[in-house]
Protein backbone atom coordinates (compact mmCIF):
# COMPACT_ATOMS: atom_id res chain seq x y z
CA UNK A 1 0.00 0.00 0.00
CA UNK A 2 2.69 2.52 -0.98
CA UNK A 3 1.52 6.00 -3.02
CA UNK A 4 -1.60 6.72 -0.58
CA UNK A 5 -2.18 10.14 -2.37
CA UNK A 6 -1.08 13.05 -4.81
CA UNK A 7 -1.80 16.16 -6.01
CA UNK A 8 -0.51 18.55 -9.14
CA UNK A 9 -2.85 21.40 -8.70
CA UNK A 10 -4.02 20.76 -12.50
CA UNK A 11 -7.79 21.41 -12.36
CA UNK A 12 -6.05 25.34 -11.36
CA UNK A 13 -8.08 24.99 -7.64
CA UNK A 14 -7.29 23.22 -4.14
CA UNK A 15 -9.66 20.82 -4.61
CA UNK A 16 -6.98 18.11 -4.35
CA UNK A 17 -5.51 18.94 -0.80
CA UNK A 18 -7.18 18.29 2.59
CA UNK A 19 -7.14 21.84 3.22
CA UNK A 20 -5.68 25.26 2.25
CA UNK A 21 -4.75 28.76 4.19
CA UNK A 22 -3.91 31.52 2.42
CA UNK A 23 -1.59 29.52 -0.64
CA UNK A 24 -2.83 30.57 -4.34
CA UNK A 25 -2.56 28.01 -7.38
CA UNK A 26 -1.46 29.74 -11.30
CA UNK A 27 -0.10 28.83 -13.99
CA UNK A 28 3.63 30.60 -12.95
CA UNK A 29 4.08 28.47 -10.34
CA UNK A 30 4.26 24.97 -12.26
CA UNK A 31 6.94 22.97 -11.86
CA UNK A 32 5.66 20.23 -14.62
CA UNK A 33 1.88 20.61 -16.14
CA UNK A 34 -0.23 23.77 -16.17
CA UNK A 35 -0.45 24.97 -12.59
CA UNK A 36 1.20 25.04 -9.44
CA UNK A 37 1.17 26.62 -5.95
CA UNK A 38 2.65 29.17 -4.13
CA UNK A 39 2.74 30.03 -0.43
CA UNK A 40 3.54 33.31 0.45
CA UNK A 41 4.21 33.70 4.06
CA UNK A 42 4.08 37.22 5.24
CA UNK A 43 6.35 38.38 8.20
CA UNK A 44 4.51 38.00 11.28
CA UNK A 45 2.12 35.40 12.71
CA UNK A 46 0.16 34.88 9.71
CA UNK A 47 -0.10 30.76 8.61
CA UNK A 48 -0.40 30.44 5.49
CA UNK A 49 0.05 26.34 4.17
CA UNK A 50 -1.86 23.33 2.31
CA UNK A 51 -2.61 20.56 4.87
CA UNK A 52 -1.85 17.30 2.36
CA UNK A 53 -3.57 14.18 2.08
CA UNK A 54 -2.81 10.71 2.83
CA UNK A 55 -5.83 8.77 1.60
CA UNK A 56 -9.45 9.54 0.41
CA UNK A 57 -12.56 8.74 2.10
CA UNK A 58 -15.38 6.50 0.85
CA UNK A 59 -16.88 9.30 -0.65
CA UNK A 60 -13.67 10.41 -2.59
CA UNK A 61 -12.65 13.32 -0.50
CA UNK A 62 -8.91 13.75 0.33
CA UNK A 63 -8.05 13.01 4.14
CA UNK A 64 -5.60 12.52 7.26
CA UNK A 65 -5.18 8.99 8.35
CA UNK A 66 -3.00 8.45 11.11
CA UNK A 67 -0.37 6.21 10.11
CA UNK A 68 2.91 5.05 11.52
CA UNK A 69 4.84 5.59 8.28
CA UNK A 70 4.92 8.74 6.98
CA UNK A 71 6.57 9.76 3.24
CA UNK A 72 6.33 12.89 1.82
CA UNK A 73 7.86 14.01 -1.70
CA UNK A 74 7.31 17.32 -3.58
CA UNK A 75 8.87 19.53 -5.52
CA UNK A 76 9.78 23.00 -4.64
CA UNK A 77 11.04 26.16 -5.76
CA UNK A 78 12.52 28.94 -2.92
CA UNK A 79 11.51 32.65 -4.32
CA UNK A 80 11.98 34.59 -0.72
CA UNK A 81 14.07 33.75 2.45
CA UNK A 82 12.98 34.63 5.73
CA UNK A 83 14.61 38.03 6.79
CA UNK A 84 16.34 37.47 10.12
CA UNK A 85 20.21 36.12 10.13
CA UNK A 86 19.72 32.84 12.54
CA UNK A 87 15.90 32.18 12.66
CA UNK A 88 13.93 29.60 10.90
CA UNK A 89 10.16 28.63 9.93
CA UNK A 90 8.51 25.15 9.33
CA UNK A 91 8.47 24.51 5.32
CA UNK A 92 7.03 20.86 5.87
CA UNK A 93 5.57 19.92 9.36
CA UNK A 94 4.22 16.45 9.82
CA UNK A 95 2.20 15.95 12.88
CA UNK A 96 -0.17 14.25 14.94
CA UNK A 97 -3.12 17.00 15.00
CA UNK A 98 -0.79 20.25 16.40
CA UNK A 99 2.18 17.58 17.88
CA UNK A 100 5.13 18.02 16.42
CA UNK A 101 6.42 14.94 14.89
CA UNK A 102 9.25 15.57 12.00
CA UNK A 103 9.59 18.86 10.32
CA UNK A 104 12.03 20.74 7.65
CA UNK A 105 12.83 23.82 8.57
CA UNK A 106 13.88 26.94 6.02
CA UNK A 107 16.65 29.60 7.48
CA UNK A 108 17.53 32.87 6.14
CA UNK A 109 20.92 31.47 4.93
CA UNK A 110 18.72 29.24 2.28
CA UNK A 111 19.62 25.85 4.55
CA UNK A 112 17.13 23.30 5.10
CA UNK A 113 16.90 21.71 8.61
CA UNK A 114 15.81 18.08 9.43
CA UNK A 115 13.74 18.07 12.91
CA UNK A 116 12.60 14.69 14.31
CA UNK A 117 10.76 14.40 17.28
CA UNK A 118 9.60 16.83 19.99
CA UNK A 119 9.47 20.32 18.32
CA UNK A 120 12.25 21.95 19.98
CA UNK A 121 14.46 19.03 19.14
CA UNK A 122 17.83 19.91 17.60
CA UNK A 123 18.07 19.49 13.66
CA UNK A 124 19.71 16.09 12.97
CA UNK A 125 20.77 17.16 9.31
CA UNK A 126 21.12 20.25 6.79
CA UNK A 127 21.09 20.68 3.02
CA UNK A 128 22.43 23.92 1.09
CA UNK A 129 22.19 26.82 0.57
CA UNK A 130 19.94 26.09 -1.92
CA UNK A 131 19.46 28.55 -4.83
CA UNK A 132 16.70 30.75 -5.05
CA UNK A 133 14.33 30.51 -8.32
CA UNK A 134 15.02 26.55 -8.88
CA UNK A 135 13.06 23.66 -8.99
CA UNK A 136 14.40 20.90 -6.47
CA UNK A 137 12.40 17.47 -5.54
CA UNK A 138 12.16 17.46 -1.88
CA UNK A 139 11.41 13.51 -0.30
CA UNK A 140 11.22 13.18 3.09
CA UNK A 141 10.78 9.61 4.91
CA UNK A 142 9.42 9.01 8.92
CA UNK A 143 9.17 5.58 9.36
CA UNK A 144 8.58 4.57 13.35
CA UNK A 145 12.25 4.03 13.97
CA UNK A 146 14.25 6.07 11.21
CA UNK A 147 13.99 8.13 8.37
CA UNK A 148 15.23 9.50 5.40
CA UNK A 149 15.94 12.87 3.37
CA UNK A 150 16.79 12.97 0.02
CA UNK A 151 17.07 16.04 -2.16
CA UNK A 152 16.37 15.64 -6.51
CA UNK A 153 17.12 11.92 -5.17
CA UNK A 154 20.17 12.18 -3.44
CA UNK A 155 20.31 11.00 0.08
CA UNK A 156 20.60 14.29 2.77
CA UNK A 157 20.49 12.38 5.54
CA UNK A 158 19.41 9.11 6.81
CA UNK A 159 19.61 7.60 10.30
CA UNK A 160 17.75 5.68 13.40
CA UNK A 161 15.55 8.17 14.96
CA UNK A 162 11.79 7.95 15.30
CA UNK A 163 9.22 10.85 15.85
CA UNK A 164 7.09 9.77 19.04
CA UNK A 165 4.58 8.23 17.88
CA UNK A 166 2.06 8.46 14.81
CA UNK A 167 1.37 10.76 12.24
CA UNK A 168 -1.60 11.96 10.35
CA UNK A 169 -1.39 15.13 9.10
CA UNK A 170 1.39 16.91 7.07
CA UNK A 171 1.52 20.61 5.99
CA UNK A 172 3.27 22.28 3.31
CA UNK A 173 3.97 26.02 4.46
CA UNK A 174 3.64 27.47 7.55
CA UNK A 175 1.49 25.62 9.98
CA UNK A 176 2.68 27.21 13.42
CA UNK A 177 4.80 29.90 13.93
CA UNK A 178 8.39 30.26 15.31
CA UNK A 179 9.78 33.01 14.68
CA UNK A 180 7.77 35.41 13.09
CA UNK A 181 9.29 34.90 9.54
CA UNK A 182 7.96 34.74 6.09
CA UNK A 183 9.26 33.51 2.45
CA UNK A 184 7.66 32.77 -0.30
CA UNK A 185 7.81 28.99 -1.36
CA UNK A 186 6.78 27.31 -4.91
CA UNK A 187 5.23 23.85 -4.03
CA UNK A 188 4.30 21.18 -7.18
CA UNK A 189 3.97 17.48 -8.04
CA UNK A 190 3.12 16.39 -4.36
CA UNK A 191 2.42 13.01 -3.16
CA UNK A 192 2.64 10.77 -0.28
CA UNK A 193 3.02 7.25 0.85
CA UNK A 194 2.18 5.27 3.66
CA UNK A 195 5.73 3.13 3.48
CA UNK A 196 9.26 4.26 2.47
CA UNK A 197 8.46 4.48 -0.84
CA UNK A 198 10.08 7.18 -2.89
CA UNK A 199 9.59 7.82 -6.08
CA UNK A 200 12.35 10.87 -7.12
CA UNK A 201 12.86 13.52 -8.93
CA UNK A 202 10.99 12.31 -12.17
CA UNK A 203 8.16 11.87 -10.86
CA UNK A 204 4.69 14.25 -12.08
CA UNK A 205 0.99 14.53 -12.14
CA UNK A 206 -0.30 15.22 -15.30
CA UNK A 207 -4.35 16.25 -16.14
CA UNK A 208 -6.10 14.33 -18.53
CA UNK A 209 -9.22 16.80 -19.57
CA UNK A 210 -12.46 15.48 -20.89
CA UNK A 211 -12.87 15.30 -24.51
CA UNK A 212 -15.27 12.79 -25.70
CA UNK A 213 -18.73 11.46 -25.07
CA UNK A 214 -18.54 8.00 -23.29
CA UNK A 215 -22.00 7.44 -22.49
CA UNK A 216 -24.96 9.27 -21.45
CA UNK A 217 -28.40 8.26 -19.97
CA UNK A 218 -30.81 11.26 -17.82
CA UNK A 219 -28.11 14.02 -17.48
CA UNK A 220 -29.29 17.09 -19.34
CA UNK A 221 -26.71 19.44 -20.63
CA UNK A 222 -27.06 23.26 -19.37
CA UNK A 223 -27.47 25.68 -20.49
CA UNK A 224 -29.34 24.08 -23.04
CA UNK A 225 -29.05 24.77 -26.73
CA UNK A 226 -30.40 27.72 -27.94
CA UNK A 227 -32.92 27.23 -30.68
CA UNK A 228 -32.31 27.72 -34.07
CA UNK A 229 -33.19 30.96 -35.02
CA UNK A 230 -36.78 31.87 -36.86
CA UNK A 231 -36.10 31.27 -41.10
CA UNK A 232 -33.20 29.46 -40.41
CA UNK A 233 -32.30 26.58 -42.87
CA UNK A 234 -36.22 27.50 -44.32
CA UNK B 1 -22.11 20.74 -28.46
CA UNK B 2 -21.23 17.59 -27.31
CA UNK B 3 -22.34 16.79 -23.68
CA UNK B 4 -18.54 15.98 -22.53
CA UNK B 5 -18.35 19.90 -23.48
CA UNK B 6 -20.00 21.10 -20.34
CA UNK B 7 -17.88 19.16 -18.32
CA UNK B 8 -14.34 20.17 -19.73
CA UNK B 9 -13.09 23.62 -18.45
CA UNK B 10 -10.64 23.90 -16.43
CA UNK B 11 -10.55 25.75 -14.55
CA UNK B 12 -14.47 24.57 -13.35
CA UNK B 13 -16.41 27.01 -14.92
CA UNK B 14 -19.57 26.17 -12.07
CA UNK B 15 -22.93 26.48 -12.88
CA UNK B 16 -22.19 28.27 -16.77
CA UNK B 17 -22.17 25.22 -17.76
CA UNK B 18 -23.21 21.61 -15.93
CA UNK B 19 -24.69 18.32 -16.93
CA UNK B 20 -27.87 18.29 -14.53
CA UNK B 21 -28.44 14.63 -12.96
CA UNK B 22 -32.44 14.37 -12.84
CA UNK B 23 -33.27 11.21 -11.99
CA UNK B 24 -32.53 7.61 -10.42
CA UNK B 25 -30.43 5.49 -12.58
CA UNK B 26 -29.35 8.46 -14.49
CA UNK B 27 -25.57 7.87 -15.98
CA UNK B 28 -22.88 9.67 -17.71
CA UNK B 29 -19.56 9.00 -18.34
CA UNK B 30 -16.69 11.18 -20.58
CA UNK B 31 -13.62 9.94 -22.16
CA UNK B 32 -10.46 11.70 -21.66
CA UNK B 33 -7.15 12.94 -23.46
CA UNK B 34 -4.54 10.27 -24.59
CA UNK B 35 -1.79 10.01 -22.06
CA UNK B 36 1.19 11.73 -22.90
CA UNK B 37 4.65 9.75 -21.83
CA UNK B 38 7.75 10.52 -21.83
CA UNK B 39 10.59 7.81 -22.82
CA UNK B 40 10.41 5.03 -19.89
CA UNK B 41 7.72 6.65 -18.28
CA UNK B 42 5.07 4.38 -16.19
CA UNK B 43 1.93 5.38 -14.65
CA UNK B 44 1.79 4.69 -11.24
CA UNK B 45 -1.79 6.03 -10.22
CA UNK B 46 -5.17 7.80 -11.47
CA UNK B 47 -7.65 9.35 -9.69
CA UNK B 48 -11.18 10.03 -11.47
CA UNK B 49 -12.13 13.56 -10.87
CA UNK B 50 -15.63 15.10 -10.38
CA UNK B 51 -17.02 18.25 -9.44
CA UNK B 52 -20.23 18.62 -8.66
CA UNK B 53 -23.00 20.05 -6.30
CA UNK B 54 -26.56 19.55 -4.99
CA UNK B 55 -29.40 21.03 -5.77
CA UNK B 56 -31.56 19.18 -4.28
CA UNK B 57 -32.09 15.76 -2.77
CA UNK B 58 -29.68 13.68 -5.23
CA UNK B 59 -27.53 11.02 -4.09
CA UNK B 60 -24.81 9.32 -6.29
CA UNK B 61 -21.85 8.24 -7.03
CA UNK B 62 -18.35 9.15 -9.04
CA UNK B 63 -16.91 6.34 -11.15
CA UNK B 64 -14.41 5.50 -12.78
CA UNK B 65 -14.68 2.91 -16.08
CA UNK B 66 -12.40 0.82 -18.21
CA UNK B 67 -14.20 -1.18 -20.35
CA UNK B 68 -16.90 -2.96 -18.29
CA UNK B 69 -15.39 -2.73 -15.06
CA UNK B 70 -16.11 0.26 -12.54
CA UNK B 71 -14.50 1.61 -9.38
CA UNK B 72 -16.68 4.25 -7.71
CA UNK B 73 -17.16 6.41 -4.46
CA UNK B 74 -19.49 5.15 -2.05
CA UNK B 75 -23.14 6.70 -2.87
CA UNK B 76 -23.87 9.85 -0.61
CA UNK B 77 -25.34 12.99 -0.79
CA UNK B 78 -22.99 15.71 -1.81
CA UNK B 79 -23.46 19.40 -0.65
CA UNK B 80 -24.64 22.30 -2.12
CA UNK B 81 -21.97 24.13 -3.17
CA UNK B 82 -19.03 22.42 -5.98
CA UNK B 83 -16.45 19.82 -5.02
CA UNK B 84 -13.94 17.32 -6.59
CA UNK B 85 -14.57 14.47 -5.10
CA UNK B 86 -11.92 11.22 -6.26
CA UNK B 87 -11.57 7.76 -7.63
CA UNK B 88 -8.05 7.24 -6.95
CA UNK B 89 -6.81 4.34 -8.22
CA UNK B 90 -3.37 2.38 -8.12
CA UNK B 91 -4.95 -0.24 -10.71
CA UNK B 92 -6.78 -1.08 -13.71
CA UNK B 93 -10.46 -1.66 -12.45
CA UNK B 94 -10.01 -3.88 -15.51
CA UNK B 95 -7.18 -5.96 -14.81
CA UNK B 96 -6.25 -5.16 -10.55
CA UNK B 97 -3.09 -5.25 -12.12
CA UNK B 98 -0.61 -1.54 -12.44
CA UNK B 99 -1.95 0.64 -15.34
CA UNK B 100 -1.09 0.96 -18.60
CA UNK B 101 -1.65 3.60 -21.51
CA UNK B 102 -3.90 2.08 -23.42
CA UNK B 103 -6.12 1.53 -19.93
CA UNK B 104 -5.48 5.15 -19.15
CA UNK B 105 -6.38 6.02 -22.89
CA UNK B 106 -9.64 4.19 -22.28
CA UNK B 107 -10.83 5.17 -18.97
CA UNK B 108 -14.10 7.01 -18.54
CA UNK B 109 -15.13 9.36 -15.75
CA UNK B 110 -18.76 10.13 -14.37
CA UNK B 111 -21.09 9.99 -12.42
CA UNK B 112 -24.63 7.78 -11.28
CA UNK B 113 -27.43 9.49 -9.64
CA UNK B 114 -28.47 6.47 -7.05
CA UNK B 115 -31.27 8.34 -5.20
CA UNK B 116 -33.29 11.68 -5.66
CA UNK B 117 -32.02 14.44 -8.62
CA UNK B 118 -30.48 17.35 -8.46
CA UNK B 119 -26.62 16.32 -9.13
CA UNK B 120 -25.35 19.15 -11.06
CA UNK B 121 -21.04 17.92 -12.17
CA UNK B 122 -19.79 20.89 -14.08
CA UNK B 123 -15.96 19.27 -14.19
CA UNK B 124 -14.79 15.83 -15.15
CA UNK B 125 -11.40 14.55 -15.86
CA UNK B 126 -8.24 12.23 -14.95
CA UNK B 127 -5.64 12.99 -12.52
CA UNK B 128 -2.40 11.03 -13.54
CA UNK B 129 0.91 9.97 -11.49
CA UNK B 130 3.30 9.59 -13.61
CA UNK B 131 6.77 8.56 -13.17
CA UNK B 132 10.33 8.01 -15.31
CA UNK B 133 11.98 5.06 -13.39
CA UNK B 134 16.14 5.82 -13.20
CA UNK B 135 18.25 4.48 -16.09
CA UNK B 136 20.16 1.95 -13.94
CA UNK B 137 23.65 1.86 -15.12
CA UNK B 138 25.30 -2.01 -15.53
CA UNK B 139 27.85 -2.84 -13.36
CA UNK B 140 30.56 -5.56 -14.18
CA UNK B 141 29.90 -8.00 -11.60
CA UNK B 142 33.98 -8.59 -12.15
CA UNK B 143 36.43 -6.86 -14.20
CA UNK B 144 37.31 -7.95 -17.11
CA UNK B 145 40.33 -10.37 -17.61
CA UNK B 146 43.95 -8.87 -17.74
CA UNK B 147 44.64 -11.10 -21.23
CA UNK B 148 48.26 -11.11 -22.50
CA UNK B 149 49.00 -12.85 -25.68
CA UNK B 150 52.41 -14.19 -25.55
CA UNK B 151 54.46 -15.36 -28.85
CA UNK B 152 53.35 -18.41 -30.25
CA UNK B 153 55.78 -21.34 -29.98
CA UNK B 154 56.76 -23.70 -32.25
CA UNK B 155 57.30 -27.44 -30.67
CA UNK B 156 60.37 -28.86 -31.83
CA UNK B 157 59.54 -32.62 -30.60
CA UNK B 158 60.68 -32.27 -27.05
CA UNK B 159 60.23 -30.57 -23.97
CA UNK B 160 60.09 -27.01 -23.85
CA UNK B 161 60.05 -24.96 -20.80
CA UNK B 162 57.67 -21.94 -20.47
CA UNK B 163 57.63 -20.44 -17.30
CA UNK B 164 54.27 -18.83 -15.61
CA UNK B 165 54.89 -15.86 -13.15
CA UNK B 166 53.36 -16.43 -10.46
CA UNK B 167 49.52 -15.87 -9.55
CA UNK B 168 48.91 -15.77 -13.58
CA UNK B 169 46.90 -18.55 -15.37
CA UNK B 170 48.88 -20.03 -19.18
CA UNK B 171 46.39 -20.39 -21.69
CA UNK B 172 47.82 -23.28 -24.44
CA UNK B 173 45.59 -23.75 -27.63
CA UNK B 174 47.88 -26.22 -29.71
CA UNK B 175 46.93 -25.84 -33.46
CA UNK B 176 46.96 -29.18 -35.58
CA UNK B 177 48.66 -31.76 -32.98
CA UNK B 178 48.24 -32.48 -29.43
CA UNK B 179 50.12 -31.01 -26.40
CA UNK B 180 51.49 -32.98 -23.81
CA UNK B 181 51.86 -31.03 -20.56
CA UNK B 182 54.88 -31.84 -17.66
CA UNK B 183 55.88 -30.61 -14.41
CA UNK B 184 59.13 -31.89 -15.04
CA UNK B 185 61.05 -32.38 -17.71
CA UNK B 186 61.03 -35.96 -19.05
CA UNK B 187 58.93 -37.10 -17.21
CA UNK B 188 55.42 -38.58 -17.22
CA UNK B 189 53.17 -36.13 -19.01
CA UNK B 190 50.58 -34.76 -16.76
CA UNK B 191 48.13 -33.81 -19.26
CA UNK B 192 47.52 -34.41 -22.92
CA UNK B 193 45.78 -30.95 -24.93
CA UNK B 194 43.84 -32.04 -27.80
CA UNK B 195 44.63 -30.09 -31.13
CA UNK B 196 42.74 -27.21 -31.58
CA UNK B 197 41.64 -27.13 -28.11
CA UNK B 198 42.19 -24.74 -25.53
CA UNK B 199 43.04 -25.05 -21.68
CA UNK B 200 43.77 -23.15 -18.92
CA UNK B 201 46.54 -24.23 -16.80
CA UNK B 202 46.94 -21.92 -13.29
CA UNK B 203 46.96 -19.94 -11.50
CA UNK B 204 50.63 -20.25 -11.25
CA UNK B 205 52.94 -19.84 -8.26
CA UNK B 206 55.82 -19.09 -9.85
CA UNK B 207 56.73 -22.90 -11.38
CA UNK B 208 57.75 -24.06 -14.75
CA UNK B 209 56.00 -26.41 -17.27
CA UNK B 210 57.21 -27.84 -20.14
CA UNK B 211 55.24 -28.63 -23.74
CA UNK B 212 56.30 -31.22 -26.24
CA UNK B 213 54.48 -31.80 -29.35
CA UNK B 214 55.68 -32.77 -32.37
CA UNK B 215 58.11 -30.78 -34.45
CA UNK B 216 56.42 -28.03 -36.08
CA UNK B 217 53.21 -27.63 -34.70
CA UNK B 218 52.27 -24.35 -33.49
CA UNK B 219 51.13 -23.55 -29.85
CA UNK B 220 49.52 -20.27 -29.03
CA UNK B 221 50.03 -18.98 -25.94
CA UNK B 222 48.68 -16.52 -23.63
CA UNK B 223 49.24 -14.97 -19.80
CA UNK B 224 45.86 -14.02 -17.84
Amino acid sequence: MPLQWFAGFEAADFTEVVTVSGATVGAAYKRSGGYGCRLTVPTGTTLINIAVGNGYDANGNPTTISRTAYTIGFGLRVIALPQTNGQWEHLVFIGSGATHRASLRLGSDGTLRLHLGTVGSPHLASFGPIQLNRWYFCELVVLSDRYVWRMDGSVVAHGLGGPGGSMNVAYLGKRYNLASQGYTVEVDDVYTCDDATMFGPTVRVARLNANVNGSQFGWTPYPSEPPPEAGEGA
Amino acid sequence: MDYWEYVSQVPQDGDATYLDGSYPGAVFNVGVADVVLAPGEKVIAVAAAVCWRNTSSGNGRVTLRVGGAEQATANFLPGGTYDTVFVFARNSPATAKPWTRAEVNAALVGAVVNTGYGLRATQAGLHVLLHTPPVVPLKPKEWPMNFKALESLTATGSDQAVEVPRGATLIVRPLAANVEVRDVSGATAKLTIPADSMVMLGPSYGQTVYLRATAGTVIELGLT
